[in-house]
């Protein structure tokens, strides 16, 4: 797999605007939020919470706080292995589309990855937008076939004495790996872990 | 479908921008265009689909891609803006 990373930077990202046009498509929009809220179709606070989710709550970020925690928190764990859906909303994050969540620990002996073999089923809430390559069709089937092979694409290489275990999401399960905590982080702090954890090793491509 | 469904399939010249995976935003009047065009679908106000196709249809003929940017034309979230003024002019009509 070539494309392990994103796709090269979108030069959208790059287009900058002068105070000008930003004021004038400020307006643009202001118009038709205003329209839209005098017709009483929505609310100014329904907007903000749409901004906050995609903005602040839908990434990464989300599940790496959620691995911390099962770091330093034992029965925070259990609970997280026991009923996903429900200890990722302890932490107040709740999917936008209601699928259960499932997690599955990686420890020495088994080593976890999440595919959606049929589409591109992703846990949302928890990792946000998924990667490119999760959706091409490379992924999704070598990745059943010959998962070492695929790992090691990724610079993840797995003992031979590790089970690897693939999980195939589907629109009414979503799969999420807890990495192992790496033995130089044992005494950090839950907001240090946080920032340790990636995305791909909450998919399984990576170990930590 | 429900929309981040939608929006992750959103893959060739209309995807929209992001890092690491994670949508990005340069302006307050970017979030604001893509929370009522959230908001308004989620609501059955128009068709996905609807929407889609007159963002492609913007960006093709705008002749800028994510390859072939023209930085002094409308960025991503313009069509954006422009598409729902569209499609509130098109049910204004009916």
């Amino acid at each position: 797999m070539s494309e392990h990373h994103d796709t090269p930077s979108n030069p959208y990202l790059e287009k900058r605007r002068d105070s000008e046009e930003t004021e004038k498509l400020t307006k643009r929009v202001q118009k038709i939020e205003q329209l839209l809220i005098d017709k009483g179709v929505v609310t100014k606070e329904a907007l903000d919470r749409i901004v906050e989710i995609y903005e602040n709550d839908i990434g990464p970020l989300n599940g790496s706080r959620v691995v911390a925690k099962a770091w330093i928190d034992k029965g925070y764990k259990k609970r997280l292995l026991t009923d996903a859906t429900s200890a990722i909303a302890e932490l107040g994050y709740s999917g936008l589309q209601g699928e259960h969540m499932v997690v599955v620990e990686n420890t020495s002996s088994v080593h976890n990855i999440v595919v959606c073999t049929l589409c591109s089923c992703y846990p949302w809430p928890v990792l946000g937008l998924p990667p490119k390559w999760y959706k091409e069709a490379p992924y999704r089937s070598r990745v059943v076939i010959e998962p070492r092979e695929v790992l090691k694409e990724f610079g993840t290489d797995i003992s031979p004495n590790t089970e690897v275990r693939v999980w195939d999401s589907s629109a009414e399960m979503r799969y999420m790996v807890l990495p192992q905590q790496p033995n130089y982080a044992k005494k950090m702090s839950e907001e240090e872990l946080a920032k340790l954890v990636t995305r791909d090793s909450m998919i399984g491509v990576q170990t930590l | 479908m429900t929309v981040d469904q939608k929006i992750s399939n959103m893959n060739d010249l209309e995807a929209l921008p992001r890092k690491s995976g994670e949508l990005v935003f340069h302006d307050d009047w970017e979030k604001r265009i893509f929370a009522l065009v959230v908001a308004l679908y989620e609501k059955g106000h128009f068709e996905w689909d609807e929407f889609k196709d007159l963002l492609i249809e913007q960006i093709r003929s705008s002749g800028e891609t994510p390859e072939k940017p023209n930085l002094d034309k409308p960025g991503y979230y313009e069509f954006w803006l422009t598409n729902l003024e569209v499609i509130l002019d098109r049910r204004n009509e009916q």
